[in-house]
């Protein structure tokens, strides 16, 4: 390994640790994974690229990040899932073809890849998604714009909507029994 | 901690075997998998602490960042139309879902609405009991959805090719 490498190796350690600390220190969730991405990014972008880091090291973090996640799946009540599995199913399935279909309309209409765009668009998770298309060659700075947009806007925008619908719902139902 | 062990060694064996079968993101789905597997079929539940799991999330943000580059962000400007689309898509086909939950499976509305809207689990269930909505139902409705896409999207990527 060059010298270059680990220098690269060093700043790629010194940048995460900075912005995953400002997120610790804030105790902001989306920080700590949003401040080393920024960061790296940034720093690819306006300086230079900070190759070098080893291939091993990649295939290490991608299975830890799947041990963790693997955890909070097995969680899942056996009981609970029996009694939503068809709804859960149906969720599923729409979700996933609408996301499928959201992605192949960018597609038609942009010079995208069908796998940046499908990966940018489908309801799989922010981070999950990010780390799919990384670690499937798609283009990630598309990935996380698109899925950075669309968790904000079914935060910001769908779950207001809902809290109102549900605010409502319950209005008339207390006016029913009155 | 033989139990983290047997749950390690499964993610790994799963994660390299995806990996070495040339699954995109065989790695991280194989992990999941192994770890989940492992878990549920020997009955047992693995708490990562907290502190592990953001040192993590911090490794992930590394990756990311790294997979960045200047061509790429010149590229992504000019994205007005995607992001339209992509909001407008969120949209219909969240409202489709929990329309489909509440007239074909009797779902109440709360549960319907907070289960489908995709901003995570966490953050929907938690304000699931003010409106009388089940939280357990809710988490279970969207690790089901993640659970499902994950699994199934590394093939649908490999149509694409």
């Amino acid at each position: 390994m060059d010298m270059q490498a680990v220098n690269n190796i060093l700043i790629v350690i010194l940048l995460g640790a900075i912005g995953g600390g400002a997120g610790l220190l804030t105790r902001s969730v989306a920080l700590v994974f949003i401040g080393p991405i920024i960061l790296i990014g940034a720093y690819q972008i306006y300086i230079g690229s900070l190759y070098g880091v080893p291939s091993w090291a990649r295939l290490v973090i991608q299975i830890a990040a799947g041990f963790v996640l693997g955890a909070n799946f097995a969680q899942i009540s056996v009981v609970t899932m029996k009694n939503v599995i068809k709804p859960a199913i149906a969720v599923a399935a729409i979700m996933l073809a609408g996301g499928v279909a959201i992605g192949y309309t960018i597609f038609s209409f942009t010079d995208w890849d069908l796998k940046t765009c499908i990966l940018a668009t489908t309801f799989g998770g922010q981070t999950e998604m990010l780390l799919i298309a990384e670690g499937a060659g798609a283009k990630t700075e598309k990935v996380i714009i698109l899925q950075f947009i669309r968790n904000q806007a079914a935060l910001l925008l769908m779950f207001p909507l809902s809290r109102l619908i549900l605010r409502i719902e319950a209005g008339k139902n207390k006016g029913g029994q009155a | 901690m033989k139990n983290w062990c047997k749950a390690a060694f499964a993610s790994a064996f799963c994660g390299l075997l995806l990996s070495y079968l040339g699954v995109p993101a065989g790695a991280f789905i194989g992990a999941i998998f192994g770890s989940a597997a492992t878990q549920i079929s020997l009955k047992f539940r693995i708490k990562v602490p907290r502190l592990a799991k953001r040192l993590l999330r911090i490794c992930v943000g590394c990756l990311v960042g790294l997979s960045i580059t200047a061509e790429g962000y010149y590229q992504s400007q000019g994205i007005f139309w995607p992001i339209l689309v992509t909001i407008m898509g969120t949209f219909v086909t969240t409202l489709t879902a929990a329309f489909v939950v509440i007239k074909k499976f009797r779902m109440n509305l709360t549960e319907a609405l907070l289960g489908t809207i995709p901003a995570g689990a966490t953050e929907m269930s938690v304000n699931a009991e003010e409106f009388n909505g089940d939280p357990v139902v809710i988490a279970t409705m969207h690790l089901f959805r993640l659970i499902s896409i994950i699994a199934l999207i590394p093939f649908i990527l490999l149509l694409c090719k």
